[in-house]
C-alpha cells in the first residue's frame, strides 16, 4: 500500500473540501439564479 | 481573477502527489476477467504516435470538442437570435452559465459512467446522442420551445466536458499507465486544434449565411447540422478503435529496466 496518505487527517480533508467546495457552491448558486431568467 | 487562479493552482500543486508504484485504493479488487480494450502493458510515449489508436482518439477528442466549443462561444448570440424578444442578453448570459455548470457536472458524470460501461461506449453515447441533439436544436427554435433548446444545449455541453474528462482513462486503457501523462500531453494538441476550428467554423458559417441574406435565426440551423455531421465522423473514428497491436507494447525487459531506473 501507498504510504503517501499517512499525513492526511479529517481536518485536512475538511479544509481541502471547504477550500474548493465553498466557492464552488457560491458559484453554482449565483449561476442558477442567473439561469432562472431564461424561464421567466 | 488571475490572482485567484494563481492561489488555487499553487494549493493544488503543493498537495497533489503521485501514488507509489503498484498503489491501489483500499478495498479495490481488479476484475478477474481482463477486458479486451484495457491493456495491462505499456506503450512508450513516442511508440504511441505510431499507432492508429492514438490518431483515432486524437480525432475523437478533436471532433467532440470542436462541436462543443463551437456552440459554447456562440450560445449567447444564438439563443437571442433564435428566440428574439424572449431571450434577453441577461437571460442569455444565464444560459451560458448553466451550460458551464453542465460542462463541469458532465466531467464527473460521464467519466464515472465510463468506468461502468467502458470508454468506447461512452464516446458512442457522446456521438450518437450529440448528433441527435444538434439535429433537434433547429426544431426547438421552430417550435419556439426554450426549455427544449436549453435541454439540448446543456446535455451537449455535459458531453463536451465529459469527453475531455474521459480521454485520459481512454488513453490509459489503450497505452497503459507508465507514459499516459506524456501521451495525454501530446493528444491534447487535438483540443488546441478544436479550440480554433470550432469557433472559426461556427462564426464563419454564421457570418457567411447572414451576409448572403439568410435570416439570423436560420443561420444557426446550418451550423447545428454541420456540428451533427462532425459528430457522425467522430462516431466512425471511435468505431474503428481496436486494442493496440502487440508489437507496439514495451517488452518485459524494457519495462523492468525502466522500473529499475
Amino acid at each position: 500500500m501507498n504510504d503517501t496518505n499517512q499525513g492526511t487527517t479529517t481536518l485536512h480533508l475538511v479544509l481541502a473540501w471547504g477550500f474548493v467546495g465553498i466557492p464552488l457552491a457560491w458559484g453554482i448558486y449565483k449561476t442558477l439564479v442567473s439561469a432562472l431568467k431564461l424561464f421567466q | 481573477m488571475g490572482l485567484i487562479y494563481f492561489c488555487f493552482m499553487m494549493v493544488g500543486a503543493a498537495i497533489v502527489r503521485i501514488p507509489a508504484a503498484g498503489w491501489l485504493p483500499a478495498g479495490y479488487v481488479p476484475p478477474a476477467q481482463p477486458k479486451k480494450l484495457i491493456t495491462n502493458r505499456n506503450v512508450y510515449v513516442y511508440e504511441a504516435l505510431k499507432t492508429p489508436q492514438f490518431w483515432l482518439i486524437w480525432c475523437v477528442l478533436c471532433l467532440n470538442v470542436t462541436a462543443g466549443i463551437g456552440v459554447l462561444g456562440q450560445a449567447s448570440a444564438m439563443s437571442q437570435e433564435m428566440f428574439p424578444g424572449r431571450i434577453t442578453a441577461v437571460a442569455a448570459s444565464g444560459l451560458v452559465g448553466l451550460m458551464s455548470l453542465f460542462n463541469m457536472g458532465g466531467r464527473f458524470f460521464w467519466a464515472s459512467t465510463s468506468d461502468l460501461i467502458g470508454r468506447k461506449n461512452t464516446y458512442f453515447c457522446f456521438f450518437a446522442l450529440g448528433t441527435l441533439l444538434y439535429a433537434i436544436v433547429p426544431t426547438a427554435g421552430d417550435m419556439g420551445s426554450i426549455p427544449l433548446f436549453v435541454l439540448c444545449f446543456v446535455i451537449i455541453l455535459s458531453m463536451y466536458g465529459g469527453g475531455f474528462a474521459t480521454i485520459p482513462a481512454y488513453l490509459r486503457d489503450m497505452f497503459g499507465t507508465r507514459y499516459v501523462g506524456a501521451i495525454h500531453g501530446l493528444l491534447i494538441t487535438s483540443w488546441s486544434v478544436a479550440g480554433i476550428l470550432g469557433p472559426v467554423l461556427v462564426n464563419y458559417i454564421r457570418e457567411y449565411n447572414i451576409s448572403h441574406g439568410v435570416p439570423k435565426a436560420d443561420a444557426c440551423n446550418i451550423t447545428m447540422y454541420l456540428m451533427a455531421g462532425l459528430l457522425v465522423v467522430g462516431f466512425f473514428c471511435n468505431l474503428f478503435i481496436r486494442p493496440v497491436d502487440d508489437r507496439h507494447h514495451m517488452t518485459k525487459e524494457a519495462e523492468a529496466l525502466g522500473a529499475a531506473e
